[in-house]
């Protein structure tokens, strides 16, 4: 016998919860061709799986950084909920200033941070997703430890992402707290695998709550073993 | 006064897909006019926290009752020191089984939120996120959730500094119901911010059970949990338990 329920009832989401995901990418003049069509091909992916996640289209937040160009990083469009989310078409040109991207995203992420505390919504940790398929062309050693202290401070999760032959994932490891053990080698152009990969995760830690540790989904679909 | 007391789980859909148990649990007593309860959360990334979960509600509910004569008498601190004690007793306990079952005490992680509620007073205590709400005639009594700082962090009763979160609030008026729940229920019992019960929820709730009996109003309280409208809004695990005064 199954009981109906309690007529009349509302049952709506009240919560105000955010997990932000900033996206550091490389559009440096070595990612021109295959590289970055599969790339743009990857972020639409992402924008039509976390749309098609009731819950993960209204709390995952989501920012582009683009770095390329002559030593240049910015803002691609601003912060905004999965749901409005529109992947935009990158282009690959010019030198790979790391570090500036990655200082241009530990900033917005306390700014945006600043301002779910201002208006009294929760968060989860936000994530830093820095992907590379080269070496730094500009003084990327401070920006480095600043981001490596961010996150073992707690204050954001750090993603290092290397991309073909020639990125290097021992200067991509000092960016994150557990160096080059902490980097991920993309198999080959892996771009859609590594997408739907962290399309999964935001879902997954976009809906965690009360736990330590959350489980991520196995990276083997998109990354090379790294001895 | 008579409570007459309403206590369902549901299953989250992330739990059901990965063909997890429920690690939410409730418990409750009555002790003469006074109404005694807890909701447990267990942790996510605890392996064995549907079972902390219950053995904690469970126990801290028998131990307060087998000391149920104290209550009515008890000022705060005589309220502090009984439920310290108590759920010392029960992190012990727990802390036996582990070593039994040769895990560690942080694989039954869970939180706590429960009430002691008399006729014209009471208190939460609280470890950890979940929501305690007492409605008076005028207003509310919050017993609020604490977290780290991000929200998908939060304390338990396992963890080693639990009584640095142990938090016990005082209820100083008569209440005409009390509400318990675990953080996957207060996206929708909640109003935004949680500083007051969503109405659009609770008031066609609390309506159906006043005119209920136990049996009934506790079968369409779980239905309603489990009500795949839910499942838009939270992929955890939804506890509420509801205690009506007469």
């Amino acid at each position: 016998m199954t009981q109906p329920v309690i007529p009349d009832v509302a049952l709506v989401d009240n919560t105000e919860q955010r997990t932000p995901l900033v996206l550091v990418l490389d559009c440096s003049g070595s990612m021109g061709g295959a590289p970055i069509n599969q790339l743009n091909e990857g972020l639409q992916l992402l924008e039509r799986e976390l749309k098609d996640d009731v819950i993960a289209a209204k709390r995952v937040r989501l920012l582009v950084i683009r770095y390329g160009g002559l030593d240049t990083a910015e803002v691609v469009g601003d912060w905004c909920d999965a749901m409005d989310f529109t992947a935009p078409t990158l282009e690959a040109n010019g030198t790979t200033p790391t570090g500036q991207a990655v200082e241009l995203a530990l900033g917005e992420i306390e700014a945006e941070k600043a301002r779910y505390k201002q208006s009294g919504i929760a968060y989860t940790r936000p994530w830093l997703f820095l992907m590379s398929d080269g070496v730094p062309t500009d003084a990327w050693e401070s920006g480095a430890q600043r981001c490596c202290e961010a996150e073992r401070s707690h204050k954001v999760a750090v993603f290092p992402i290397a991309v073909g032959e020639g990125s290097h994932p021992d200067t991509l490891g000092a960016f994150c707290s557990r160096g080059t053990a902490g980097v991920k080698r993309l198999a080959g152009l892996q771009f859609n695998e590594l997408f739907l990969w962290l399309s999964t995760s935001m879902q997954v830690v976009s809906q965690s709550k009360t736990g330590d540790q959350v489980q991520l989904p196995a990276t083997d679909s998109w990354s090379t073993v790294t001895a | 006064m008579a409570w007459r007391i309403f206590a369902a789980s549901a299953k989250g859909s992330s739990h059901v897909a990965a063909g997890l148990p429920c690690q939410d649990a409730s418990a409750f007593a009555r002790h003469g006019e006074w109404l005694i309860a807890v909701v447990c959360d267990g942790a996510g990334s605890a392996a064995s926290s549907h079972v902390g979960s219950s053995r904690i509600s469970h126990a801290t509910v028998q131990a307060l009752t087998a000391r149920g004569e104290l209550l009515a008498s008890a000022d705060h601190a005589d309220i502090e020191k009984l439920v310290t004690d108590v759920l010392t007793e029960t992190r012990e306990a727990l802390a036996e089984h582990a070593r039994i079952a040769r895990t560690e005490l942080s694989a039954y992680a869970a939180t706590v939120v429960g009430v002691v509620m008399g006729p014209e007073h009471g208190w939460f205590f609280h470890v950890g996120d979940g929501i305690g709400v007492a409605r008076h005639d005028d207003g509310i009594t919050l017993s609020l959730p604490e977290n780290g700082e991000y929200a998908n962090e939060t304390f338990f009763l396992t963890g080693h500094d639990w009584l640095a979160h142990l938090r016990i609030s005082p209820i100083e008026k008569p209440a005409r119901s009390v509400l318990l729940m675990s953080d996957g229920a207060m996206p929708f019992v909640m109003a935004k911010g949680n500083q007051a019960l969503f109405a659009p929820f609770v008031e066609p709730v609390e309506r159906f059970l006043a005119q209920a009996d136990e049996a009934t109003g506790t079968q369409a309280l779980a239905a309603t949990l489990d009500d795949p409208r839910t499942h838009g809004i939270t992929s955890d695990d939804k506890t509420l338990l509801i205690a009506l005064g007469d």
